[in-house]
């Protein structure tokens, strides 16, 4: 997966699927100063991820703000080849006056074992069972 | 209005809820005091009723809750947030 850089930003395209349906998001943060990986609201409510009476809540404080957030698990979070199962998600506003539809933090990273390859500008999977066959 | 009252008053419903005094204690956000700023069919509508509401107002703390849950267990996390150039 290539990396893309704008606005000293470093961007990537991930793929979500839910309950049978798949969206793809061609501005996704990478952010190794995230715990956790978060997506803009708005477009997910397009395959149907909706807040639901027993998802866990958060709020998040950061610089921008104060917002709350809904977790989800959906089926499979795919950035390129690399793809996890069953992955934990958060979902929000996500206004933070720049572009993206999310936040690929830290959790997903380690849990896939990739490598940021920042010379060549790509993600590479570090384990081949975490390759998408 | 308390949690236990909002869910008497308004059964089975997802509701648009601001926190009108709250605090911070071991990682979790407890809302003491709670209005209920909009009631809806599910909680798509609630989602899309709060993201207008967070954009026009982003200081409000605003939830989107279904009165179905009985406890509200919100944790808290911080983030140092994006730094984009120029």
């Amino acid at each position: 997966m290539k990396i893309r850089l704008d606005h000293g930003l470093a961007y990537v395209e991930a793929a979500l699927a839910f309950r049978g349906k798949t969206l793809h998001l061609d501005s996704v943060i990478l952010d190794t100063g995230s715990a956790s990986t978060l997506f803009a609201s708005d477009k997910l409510l397009e395959i149907g991820i909706v807040p639901e009476p027993s998802d866990s809540l958060k709020r998040i404080r950061g610089i921008g703000g104060v917002e709350f957030v809904f977790t989800k698990h959906i089926d499979r979070l795919a950035v390129g080849e690399i793809a996890i199962v069953n992955f934990e998600i958060e979902v929000g506003a996500m206004d933070y006056g720049f572009p993206a539809q999310g936040i690929l933090g830290l959790n997903f990273l380690v849990q896939a074992g990739v490598l940021i390859d920042l010379h060549r500008l790509e993600l590479r999977p570090a384990r081949p069972e975490h390759l998408d066959r | 209005m308390k949690w236990t009252e909002v869910r008497s008053q308004f059964p089975h419903q997802w509701l648009v809820i601001e926190a009108l005094d709250a605090r911070s204690e071991l990682g979790k956000r407890l809302l003491e005091e709670l209005a209920v700023v909009d009631h809806c069919p599910d909680g798509e509508s609630a989602m899309r009723t709060y993201l207008k509401l967070h954009r026009q107002a982003p200081d409000r703390e605003l939830y989107v809750l279904h009165t179905d849950r009985e406890n509200l267990e919100i944790t808290e996390q911080n983030w140092l947030g994006i730094r984009a150039a120029g």
